[in-house]
């Protein structure tokens, strides 16, 4: 590598990180995270962004200079590289400052407040300067270890910074209340503002050893595996995965009432999202057809099930119905939608299909807030008082003792039921004649045709189903929340919804779990993050798309057709 | 990138070195639509007629127009029965809504609510905000000519005009400017914004979607969603939360007398400046060798490549105009409708891309069209057909007009009232 083009690299950088601090910081990012401490006294969330960015940038800085050929960079090159980026980061940070305290930028930028540029002020501009070198050296040091190295410092490093943020929830939740032994690990942890500083290095310690040590022992363990005879080696597995599946039953089943009311909620809402990720997945990621106005099948089982249940004095017609009663016509007038709507963008394709089905999606709402429509949905007042579900009186936890648990913890019980019943609907699916069909479809519509599939059926299929799982969300989303308003169905639900199966790898069921925990389940336990939630997703879908198209935990087709070396797109 | 904007030398109208203009002759209408349009007009004229003279009661009257509609849309499933089921379900269903909405116009018309001037007023609003949709819909459209996607995030290129203005705007009124020379100012304004958008649109460009050219198509789409909401969150954390409203230009209060119609001052100069830009856009598409280049690129773009013209400078040519123009779009959307707000481009972004699909996509004039009648149905239809239809606070569903508007283009002629592109593709 020569000279030239490791400075080049390092200038480049450098200016790209104090492009990203500029902003995280006007954004007001910086500002907010600054309340949540990491460590108690000395690291809080801000300085972990902002110059983590710094790190991380650094760290490709140091990538960029790798050698063909090389695995990983020179060390010598790496440093310079990523210590030169993050001197460039820092001039830009403190020019950012020296600009903010020469005129008034608040201005035009909401957030350029004297506060703001105190908090990258880390002493003085030298301190900011010299912050930012050291980050991007680090970051530039550790992408040049060898990668068994570097896993084991990313996952320390993760771990700190994730349990240190999920302080208020670790501390509230009813295990660490209710059993000792959790509650005195608790309070070892934890200070008042984040992790204490002997808290961090013991869980740094802790997971850095779990990842140095778990890789091999898994590898022995399968090779051990493999080396048993057939017979035995295929017993094994199945006690293995009866073990696996028994402890997950057991965790689900104890998980509401054993970790209380707050995890139970966000837990009930991971859920409803599961629920239509489900949905959307068949219609997105089977049949690759678009659908950017799903929450107005979700809104319709919302809406059906309100109505049908209210017991509020104020509806005209006052049904009164119960939960199970309105749940079954809730999902057959969302699967009539599905294929009402489904009808007309038949014979569109990719984009007009996206913005048809966005129309759909708010014109549902556009009705549901009207005054035309008021008398059945209520207008901007929605529809309220709908009923629970059902009720339990106090039972008996093992380890945690009686608990009265709420609508949120028994609910809990009813969504993992659905979502278990639309999981097995959708498995199911993709492995039958209409799920081939379906992927033929993605693939290419006319060609599927040519080979004898009916694009009509097919298409109607996947909206009917998806419009179904989307009914059964709305309607446990009603019963969730006890009253329904158009404002909780907008278009972020579908955007949400989309996001969540495009992260978790299009096509995949899998993916929608694992979207939906890291999509709908983090936030809700940052809530400072709210603020900022669309403008990360919205990031997110971009870095995707660029960098990850087949998303986290892909589709098998996908994964095979990356194996193969082909061009993989992860999208239909 | 400036210098690619620049014309360099100007054809000559009939210029042998210029290929075929992208204006199409208007095409061949469906021949059932304008065979059941005009039956149904002739009927109804008649029906009408024939009850004002015999003062039948409005009861009737409804029954009778129910009772057409319901012929229509059988006759319609009927025709459409021979080509295709699918086809004839379509058409029932279109044929209804197109009834429904006759019969709330004719209810509307025969009960007269709204005088003659109230209508000229609800057209020169809808021409208005038509020119507002009509330069939005242009960067939709010179995007998709060229690149085949629908770049979602256009609307939020809009805001980021119109909110960088208003700094602008807000500090020209408190040094008094603005009110000494509004039309100075005004076009400062425009300048900022256009400059602003267009450098938002080329980054877009150049981050974004660059990267991903040749990816499948939902690719590109999805990445453009992504980009929308992050540049309107951007904003959000950025300006702020609040509604930021544009200071009050006394120039523009007022209105001018043309004839009977009294015409405001703020929508004259809406009107004019759109009709401006949009006949420099056409001159500048038409008439220049950089025009050329992106007519080339739009019909073939390794063709173009081969001929030697640099696509992907003509592509961030593209951008650049668009987001120019959606700036200019902003400020005059800011200056007619005063409040500017992080979210405020989503929306008329989708309109306009309707206006877009209106018109026919990748087509230029058919923008233009398709904006002004996007604008004028939108708020005209409310009062002419949901009042008939007695729908309370009728204003409320001009949204959904727009979308209805939408799917019944796309199911019944997809290529827009000018366009002639396909847009069956997968």
């Amino acid at each position: 590598m020569r000279m030239t083009a490791v400075l080049r690299a390092g200038l480049h950088h450098g200016l790209i990180a104090g492009g990203i601090v500029a902003f995280v910081a006007l954004v007001g990012m910086v500002d907010a995270f600054a309340r949540i401490g990491v460590i108690d006294g000395a690291v809080d969330l801000s300085q972990v962004v902002w110059l983590g960015a710094v790190g991380l940038v650094g760290a490709s800085a140091a990538r960029a200079t790798t050698a063909r050929g090389r695995e990983a960079p020179s060390p010598r090159a790496a440093s310079l590289a990523s210590g030169l980026a993050g001197v460039v980061a820092g001039v830009a940070v403190a020019a950012l400052i020296a600009l903010g305290s020469a005129i008034d930028l608040n201005v035009v930028f909401e957030k350029a407040r004297p506060a703001l540029f105190a908090r990258l002020t880390l002493g003085n501009a030298w301190g900011t300067v010299a912050a930012c070198a050291a980050a991007g050296l680090a970051g530039g040091l550790v992408a040049a270890l060898p990668t068994r190295v570097r896993g084991a410092i990313a996952a320390g490093l993760a771990s700190v910074l994730i349990l240190g943020i999920a302080k208020d929830l670790m501390t509230k939740i009813d295990v660490v209340k209710r059993i000792d032994w959790v509650g005195d690990l608790n309070a070892m942890l934890y200070g008042r503002g984040g992790l204490t500083v002997g808290g961090a290095a013991a869980i740094m310690a802790v997971a850095m050893l779990w990842r140095w040590v778990a890789p091999p022992a898994r590898a022995a363990f399968q090779a051990r595996l493999r080396g048993l005879p057939a017979k035995e080696q295929s017993t094994a597995r199945r006690t293995l995965r009866v073990l696996g599946l028994t402890a997950l039953v057991l965790l689900v089943a104890w998980f509401p009432l054993g970790f209380g009311r707050l995890p139970a909620e966000v837990a009930d809402l991971v859920g409803i999202y599961i629920l239509m990720g489900l949905g959307l997945n068949i219609v997105v990621g089977f049949a690759g057809l678009l659908d950017l106005g799903y929450v107005a099948f979700f809104a319709i089982g919302a809406y059906v099930t309100g109505i049908l249940t209210s017991t509020n004095a104020n509806v005209p017609v006052q049904i009164g119905w119960s939960f199970w009663e309105a749940v079954p016509i809730a999902v057959a007038l969302a699967v009539l939608a599905g294929i009402v709507l489904g009808v007309p963008v038949l014979k569109t394709h990719g984009d007009y299909l996206a913005i048809i089905t966005l129309g759909f999606g708010e014109i549902i709402r556009i009705l549901a807030i009207s005054d035309w429509l008021k008398p059945l949905m209520g207008g901007a007042q929605g529809v309220t008082l709908i009923p629970k579900p059902l009720e339990v009186g106090a039972v008996a936890v093992p380890a945690i003792g009686r608990v009265d648990p709420n609508i949120q913890q028994e609910l809990f019980y009813v969504i993992v039921a659905a979502c278990l019943i639309a999981l097995y609907v959708a498995w199911r699916l993709r492995d039958s004649r209409y799920g081939r069909a379906w992927m033929a479809l993605r693939e290419d519509e006319d060609v599927a045709q040519a080979m004898g599939i009916d694009l009509v059926t097919t298409k109607l299929l996947a909206f009917a189903t998806g419009a179904g799982f989307a009914g059964l969300a709305g309607a446990l989303f009603a019963a969730k929340i006890g009253s329904i308003y158009p404002s909780s169905f907008g278009l972020l639900v579908s955007i949400n919804v989309l996001v969540l199966i495009i992260v978790g790898g299009m096509g995949s069921i899998p993916g929608v779990f694992v979207g939906a925990l890291a999509l709908v389940g983090l936030p809700e336990l940052l809530r400072e993050l709210d603020d900022f939630r669309l403008l990360i997703y919205g990031a997110v879908l971009v870095w995707m798309m660029l960098k990850r198209p087949e998303g986290l935990w892909p589709a098998a087709v996908v994964r095979r057709e990356l194996a193969h070396g082909r061009r993989s797109d992860g999208a239909p | 990138m400036l210098l690619a904007i620049v014309p360099r030398f100007a054809l000559a109208p009939g210029d042998p070195r210029d290929v075929n203009s992208n204006l199409r002759r208007l095409s061949r209408v469906d021949w059932l639509f304008v065979t059941v349009a005009v039956a149904s007009a002739g009927l109804l004229a008649t029906v009408l007629g024939a009850a004002a003279m015999l003062s039948v009661p409005v009861g009737v009257l409804r029954g009778v127009l129910i009772a057409g509609l319901a012929y229509a849309a059988t006759y319609g499933g009927l025709r459409a029965v021979g080509r295709n089921p699918l086809d004839a379900v379509l058409a029932a269903g279109g044929l209804l809504v197109i009834g429904i909405s006759v019969m709330g116009a004719v209810n509307t018309l025969v009960a007269g609510t709204y005088t003659p001037r109230e209508w000229a007023r609800f057209t020169v609003a809808g021409l208005t905000q038509g020119s507002i949709y009509a330069l939005i819909a242009l960067g939709y459209t010179l995007v998709y000519g060229i690149l085949r996607m629908i770049n979602f995030a256009h609307g939020e290129v809009f805001t980021g005009g119109a909110m960088s203005a208003y700094f602008l705007a807000d500090a020209l009124h408190r040094t008094g400017f603005l009110a000494a020379h509004p039309f100075v100012s005004i076009a400062g304004l425009i300048a900022l914004a256009a400059g602003v958008s267009m450098a938002i649109a080329v980054l877009l460009e150049r981050i974004a979607y660059r990267p991903l050219r040749g990816a499948p198509r939902l690719v590109p789409l999805i990445t453009a969603i992504g980009a929308s909401f992050f540049l309107q969150y951007t904003y959000r954390g950025l300006f702020g939360t609040g509604i930021k409203t544009y200071k009050d230009v006394p120039a523009l209060g007022g209105s001018i007398q043309l004839g009977p119609l009294a015409v405001g001052r703020g929508d004259a100069l809406v009107i004019t400046a759109a009709m401006t830009l949009m006949a420099l856009l056409y001159t500048f598409v038409q008439r220049t060798r950089v025009g050329m280049a992106m007519r080339a690129v739009s019909e073939d773009k390794q063709a173009a490549a081969l001929m030697g013209i640099d696509v992907d400078r003509v592509i961030v040519t593209t951008f650049a105009i668009g987001g120019a123009l959606a700036g200019a779009a902003g400020v005059l959307y800011a200056l007619v409708f005063r409040q500017t707000q992080f979210f405020m481009g989503f929306v008329p972004g989708l309109k306009a891309f309707t206006a877009a699909v209106l018109g026919g996509i990748g087509n230029i004039p058919g923008a233009m069209v398709g904006g002004l009648f996007l604008g004028i149905v939108e708020s005209v239809a409310p009062f002419l057909i949901l009042d008939g239809l007695d729908l309370p606070s009728p204003n409320q569903l001009k949204d959904a007009i727009a979308f209805t508007m939408l799917v019944l283009v796309l199911i019944f002629r997809p290529t827009g009232i000018l366009g002639e592109r396909v847009t069956k593709r997968a």
